[in-house]
């Protein structure tokens, strides 16, 4: 254990211990304190637990998140197969697609649907106007809406981790069971289904705990009575009721519990069984079926149908962008470019903000996650699978959890939140876990003996770092920095936490320009440029990465 | 230890970029500053960020930085006055009405300043405070507590728009009207208030219990209720500030005001906070505020003028364009030349009572919502099954008192199982009746 | 009849044909091994007959039913049990349940399951270990789990992908005992695939060598070792040594012919392919080095008498082993140990003609 080793990860722990476990202790410190005194004791949690209400917005997320998780996974399991199995054209552009919804905040598309769905929007008004309906039906608003627009959401994460699952399949397993008698479905169940467990896990566990972290889309559809929502509401409209800001923050660590606590089981759970085989070098792009000419007229409208859900919203949004007043009529009539001027020349802030705060919270996540990688991969440094954990766990809080936190500690305790840094600093915790889980794989890809080659040829560590290790993690390296850009840029429930006047977003643009001015057109254009830049830097990923994205969503599931 | 060094020198470079920013922070302490904070809106708040700094320019040649903090409505704003603990991070205390600059002048936040044209602001409106005599604060964009209409969507139900309160509760607006919640909208605060001063306690309450029935949902805010009835999703929306009509008008949107029969007049003030970093800077600005120029960014900010002496139709022929919207929205020639219904507000009370008509909006009525609707529409259905019966010449006496009892229980004394129960008995009394 | 048939099979990968036009017939009952280099064919050959691949022309028949001409029978409905190089034993089921799968879907009742099963468990050395998860086990249990799977519902036909590649040498040689004899006892007909000659020898009862999508030769192990039908094969099994020349002098009642050779001497060899044998026609002679016997002085009377120098001698634990220099040729010789002629020395050594093989 050379002592070089001992000061990094002490320094990585003093970092880790002022942005995560600093925040956060204060967080849970401030849940206990007692309204109209000084003390500390458990009353609000007592009250929280024994009221009905409280109890019933968390049965009401949790319902959310089964049924969104089934929905995902029914809407999404044909397709990962398709993509993943058939040799069909027109595969790479679906892939593509497919990762546009991971570029929109969700909440985006909740305006885009009230605008398309809505009692008075284009489906009802055309409805209406074609004589076929004579009131408005309600399309959205409601438990059915929520559940459509975040499966909308999160479909891209089953697809991604279902297809690198069923990819990563060793195809002799399923061989040798159709040589065992079974085909088709009974194989598929009994032998491919469960061996991709642990990349579904991987995927699963992002979309049901989304609606414990998403506070802002229940509240678009009128929705409050959800654990992340009341918890928002009761912190950010307590005025001088301080009970119910501790309440709030409350609502917020029993979230964080829960997300935590599920996203513990669903680690241990792949633990438990082996899902890895002794298979030794399999062909890199797994079985690929020739369908039959039934199979690839399925697949295809399957593939369609899905390719129009997905762009359902960037259409809305796009033709908003470009339009104005676009309110009470199926279709926009008033064309204009003026929601970009105004975007361009009157506020380029946002967009200015948005990059700037990306880039400084990508390059932390560069300067603090290679090393975190290289420790945890290639030292013995006691406390390193306790740093991997921390890092990890990171994905599960609940990014209202970090907001109100950041906001309690860097407020109220060591003033960091007046300086702009605090930005950058809390996009940079938040995204860091997809950083590392990219470094963390590429070093493991990375023979260890190539770099021993290195040294034994008399490169000392760092000249074995620069000339040997980084230009073959580079690829993996790079798809980390640019899914972390992308997740970075389009964050939105921490932020707005904590953002002062100037420290505007692109997405808290949206928030904004939907939330308070009158004008969609501008939120909608914000919306649209967002699409287009992440949109761009995917193709990059995919055009470098490829696989490698898909592999790490799955595999991560099977490191453990 | 190869990532020692690596580290090392990553280290240095982060403290030194640390640096660096904090040095540009102290060569931007050089610049001229001044800050607000306050719940006006966004477009207010460019509009005057404009005005200003352009004047600042004009007249004393220099550039002046403006921050402006919107925490949320105006009693977040207040708190987080109070947070800054005497040593504000702002110099205007900017919007919200009377309530709370009373509430920052009794807790010593704002100080006194006697603007260079005091006297063009009114004292008082039909009975209502406009400014302080103290010199505290004076309103410089006043406005109504309103309701809004979607005049195209109902024109389409073939529905007339309701005009008092109490037309709200006539089951065709049922499901077509939307609100916020007290606790989330000063504004709304402010209606409930209205009803409980306007009808007593007991009988504002029960209005707000068939108010809520009446409704589609409730929204997240008074924004978000405009928004909603702007996209005719909800075509009536309650409590809204007077202006949010005509900004909507201006954005194309089918928007009308609709004064009810009782409201409040809600005078949006700016005071000087205590301990200003920038007081002189402030004191500029409050003076800009109140000129003629100042005047006309308020009403581009999508703000009604406080000025006496402002005539919409001569700015309007000056070029003004949100004249003629203000002109249209409001139907007079000035905001002081409105006739309204006033209701005579307790301010005081109001404060004083502030969360406990917060926290029993939100327990009685919201968290039991689908309780009380369930309950009321099972209590109509009797009533007019009776009523139907009666007609026939069947002997509803026992029923009619039950169901009397019924929608006592529901209105006053808020028990909906129970008014549902007693609805029920109704119900039954009447079928054994008619046997 | 033979039981499986392979008639003109053919496959093509691309551009590259990996099985062209073959024949077969494998017996009841026997073990037949498809034996060459990697890249012959011999893998994807197996596969058609379990099939997992469908050729391009020809057909497999197992026990009179065609797989491919009449419709395609696909491998559920082949009653055969395969056993992958890799073992492809299942990591998130239980051995039991592993091994139960086919019995399962054929819907036995559980207790006849759990009969066949522990039976099966013993006869491949993993009694009680019913239990375990695969990832728990060492290779070559997880090989005999594998095994275990492939012959618990008594298959037509076993079909054996390089099942001991992965094994260390010691465990290598231990099971390829275990597998003929468990295959021997079930009586099932076995195809097996393996690059490994030794191996081959070992199990087979006849070797099909193939080389290049084609089998060259069908054979016992002994037939295909001592009576090779052309160089490959003589190269590809066990070690020989080519001696290159023109045919001199056909003697054509014995057999035999004289080869000019780079050697001062005639060298007298066997051909057994009397079309080999035309004047002045270039042949290889292959003779293997066990077939060479060596001498310190040279004895009288015989031909194919050689002189030459030791340029390196290996002990090779049972015999030594010798590279001898004749002229410019480089021959290896087996030889005992009576023989202390050391390197660089002189030494004579007798190439036997009837083992002097002329090969095509």
């Amino acid at each position: 254990m050379s002592r070089g080793n001992v000061f990094l990860s002490l320094v990585l722990w003093l970092i880790l211990a002022l942005l995560v476990i600093y925040p956060l202790s204060f967080l849970i410190l401030e849940s206990f304190k007692i309204a109209g005194t000084n003390q500390f004791g458990i009353k609000n949690y007592l009250d929280f637990f024994k009221d009905p209400y409280y109890l019933k917005t968390f049965t009401n997320t949790l319902f959310l998140g089964v049924l969104v998780l089934l929905a995902t996974t029914l809407l999404g399991l044909p397709l990962a197969y398709i993509l993943a199995r058939y040799r069909l054209k027109g595969k790479t552009i679906l892939t593509a697609l497919i990762l546009l919804p991971i570029v929109l905040p969700a909440y985006a598309g909740a305006f885009a649907l009230i605008v398309f769905f809505g009692k008075q929007g284009t489906v009802n008004l055309l409805l209406l106007e074609w004589g076929l309906i004579s009131k408005p039906i309600n399309f959205i608003y409601g438990l059915h809406g929520l559940v459509f627009i975040q499966t909308l959401h999160l479909l891209p994460f089953i697809v991604l981790s279902l297809s690198a699952g069923f990819t990563n399949i060793d195809p002799s397993l399923e061989e040798a069971a159709e040589v065992e008698g079974a085909r088709g479905f009974k194989r598929f169940l009994t032998i491919t289904l469960p061996l991709c467990t642990p990349n579904y896990l991987a995927g699963a566990v992002i979309v049901f705990l989304w609606p414990f972290t998403d506070w802002l889309t229940p509240l678009i559809f009128g929705l409050i009575d959800f654990l992340p929502s009341i918890a928002y509401i009761n912190i950010a409209y307590h005025f001088t009721d301080m009970y119910r800001k501790y309440i709030g923050i409350v609502s917020v660590v029993v979230s964080s519990v829960i997300c935590v606590a599920i996203f513990l089981i669903s680690k241990r759970w792949v633990e438990k069984k082996k899902y890895t085989s002794l298979s030794k070098g399999t062909t890199l792009e797994g079985r690929i079926i020739e369908p039959g000419i039934f199979i690839t007229i399925l697949s295809y409208a399957y593939m369609v149908f899905i390719a129009l859900l997905v762009l359902l919203i960037p259409t809305v949004l796009g033709l908003s962008a470009f339009s104005r007043r676009w309110v009470l009529q199926p279709f926009p009539t008033y064309w204009t470019l003026d929601n970009f001027r105004l975007i361009f020349l009157e506020s380029p802030l946002l967009l200015k903000n948005s990059f700037v705060f990306s880039g400084v919270a990508l390059i932390f996540g560069i300067i603090f996650g290679l090393p975190a990688a290289y420790l945890i991969t290639r030292t013995k440094v006691r406390g390193k699978e306790a740093l991997d954990f921390v890092i990890t766990l990171m994905l599960a809080f609940p990014g209202i959890a970090v907001g109100v936190s950041y906001l309690l500690a860097f407020w109220e305790g060591i003033p960091l939140a007046t300086h702009w840094i605090i930005m950058p600093l809390s996009l940079f915790v938040r995204r860091l876990p997809y950083f590392l889980r990219m470094a963390h794989a590429s070093y493991l890809q990375l023979d260890i003996s190539l770099e021993e080659a290195a040294e034994v040829s008399g490169a000392n560590k760092l000249r074995t770092f620069f000339n040997i290790s980084l230009p073959l993690l580079l690829k993996g390296v790079f798809v980390g920095v640019v899914m972390f850009f992308i997740m970075a840029f389009q964050e939105i429930s921490t932020a707005i936490f904590l953002y002062r006047g100037g420290w505007e977003t692109l997405p808290i643009g949206i928030y904004l320009n939907w939330h308070r001015g009158m004008e969609f057109g501008i939120a909608g254009a914000m919306a649209f440029l967002m699409i287009v830049i992440i949109f761009i830097l995917l193709i990059i990923i995919s055009r470098i990465g490829g696989g490698i994205l898909g592999a790490a969503w799955g595999s991560s599931g099977g490191r453990y | 230890m190869k990532k020692k060094f690596f580290r090392g020198r990553i280290i240095l470079i982060t403290i030194f970029l640390f640096f660096c920013s904090a040095l540009m922070g102290e060569a931007q302490a050089q610049k001229e500053k001044i800050g607000w904070v306050g719940p006006i809106y966004k477009e207010l708040s460019d509009s005057l960020m404009k005005g200003f700094k352009d004047y600042y320019k004009k007249t004393y040649g220099k550039d002046i930085e403006i921050t402006f903090i919107r925490p949320g409505g105006w009693p977040v704003c207040v708190d987080k006055v109070r947070a800054w603990k005497g040593k504000p991070d702002a110099d205007i205390f900017l919007g919200a009405g009377a309530p709370a600059h009373e509430i920052l002048k009794k807790e010593g936040l704002i100080v006194p300043y006697k603007l260079k044209e005091w006297e063009v602001i009114p004292d008082k409106w039909q009975g209502m405070k406009v400014k302080d005599e103290g010199y505290y604060w004076a309103c410089f964009a006043p406005w109504i507590v309103t309701n809004l209409y979607n005049e195209k969507v109902l024109k389409v139900l073939k529905l007339p728009p309701p005009k008092t309160w109490k037309e709200l509760l006539n089951p065709i607006y049922r499901e077509l009207i939307v609100q916020t919640l007290p606790y989330a909208s000063g504004t709304q605060h402010e209606a409930v208030e209205i009803h409980l001063q306007t009808f007593g306690v007991k009988e504002g309450w029960a209005y707000n219990r068939l108010l809520a029935a009446q409704l589609a949902r409730f929204s997240t805010g008074s924004v978000d209720t405009t928004h909603i009835v702007s996209r005719g999703e909800v075509p009536i929306g309650l409590a809204q500030p007077q202006m949010n009509a005509m900004v909507a008008r201006k954005d194309g949107y089918p928007v009308r005001d609709l004064l009810p029969d009782k409201t409040i007049l809600v005078p949006e003030a700016v005071a000087m906070l205590k301990n200003a970093p920038n007081e002189a800077n402030a004191k500029i600005f409050l003076d800009w505020l109140f000129s003629m120029a100042g005047q006309k960014y308020v009403l581009e900010g999508g703000y009604f003028t406080a000025r006496k002496d402002i005539k919409f139709t001569a700015w309007e022929k000056e070029g003004v364009a949100m004249a003629k919207h203000a002109r249209e929205a409001l139907g007079v020639d000035s905001f002081w030349d409105l006739k309204v219904g006033f209701v005579n507000y307790d301010l005081d009370l109001a404060a004083k009572r502030w969360d406990e008509v917060n926290r029993y909006y939100e327990y009685e009525i919201y968290r039991k919502w689908r309780e009380l609707k369930s309950s009321l529409f099972l209590i109509e259905e009797v009533e007019g099954e009776i009523a139907a019966a009666k007609k026939k010449g069947v002997d509803v006496q026992k029923a009619e008192a039950k169901i009397k009892e019924a929608r006592n229980l529901f209105e006053f004394e808020g028990q909906y199982a129970q008014a549902r129960l007693t609805a029920s008995e109704a119900r039954s009394l009447l079928v054994s009746g008619s046997r | 009849m033979a039981f499986i048939e392979i008639r003109k099979l053919f496959k093509k990968f691309g551009k590259v044909i990996a099985v062209n036009n073959v024949d077969l017939e494998i017996q009841k009952g026997e073990i037949l091994t498809l034996l060459g280099p990697s890249g012959c064919g011999k893998t994807t050959t197996l596969r058609c007959i379990a099939g997992l691949e469908k050729p391009d022309a020809g057909d497999v028949i197992i026990d009179g039913q065609p797989m491919f001409s009449q419709g395609f029978i696909p491998p559920a409905k082949r009653e055969i049990g395969m056993v992958f190089q890799n073992y492809a034993v299942w990591p998130h089921m239980r051995v039991f349940d592993n091994i139960a799968y086919g019995l399962k879907l054929q819907k036995l009742p559980a207790a006849t399951i759990k009969e066949k099963v522990t039976e099966i468990l013993a006869s491949v050395d993993l009694a009680g270990l019913g239990d375990r998860y695969p990832g728990q086990l060492s290779g070559g249990q997880q090989q005999r789990v594998a095994l275990a799977r492939a012959l618990v519902r008594n298959p037509k036909v076993l079909l054996l992908d390089e099942p001991l590649s992965n094994l260390d040498a010691k465990l290598r040689e231990k099971m390829r005992f275990e597998i003929k004899s468990l295959v021997r006892r079930m009586h099932i007909t076995t195809v097996y695939v393996t690059h490994d000659q030794a191996e081959a020898m070992v199990i087979s009862d006849r070797i099909a060598v193939m080389d290049k999508g084609n089998i060259v030769q069908v054979g016992s192990p002994e037939e295909i070792y001592k009576r090779p039908a052309s160089r490959f094969v003589a190269d590809f099994i066990g070690t020989t040594n080519f001696i290159a020349g023109e045919v001199a002098q056909i003697l054509p009642d014995r057999g035999l012919v004289y080869m000019h050779t780079e050697f001062k001497q005639k060298l007298l060899c066997r051909v057994l392919d009397s079309a080999m044998a035309n004047l002045h026609q270039k042949v290889q002679a292959s003779i293997r080095p066990e077939d060479i016997e060596v001498f310190q002085e040279p004895p009288k009377g015989r031909e194919n008498i050689f002189k030459g120098t030791i340029m390196h001698r290996a002990y090779l634990g049972n015999f030594l082993y010798l590279f001898v220099h004749v002229d410019s040729t480089l021959i290896r010789a087996q030889a005992s140990y009576n023989v202390t002629a050391k390197e660089g020395e002189e030494i004579f050594i007798f190439l036997n003609p009837e083992k002097c093989l002329i090969l095509p």
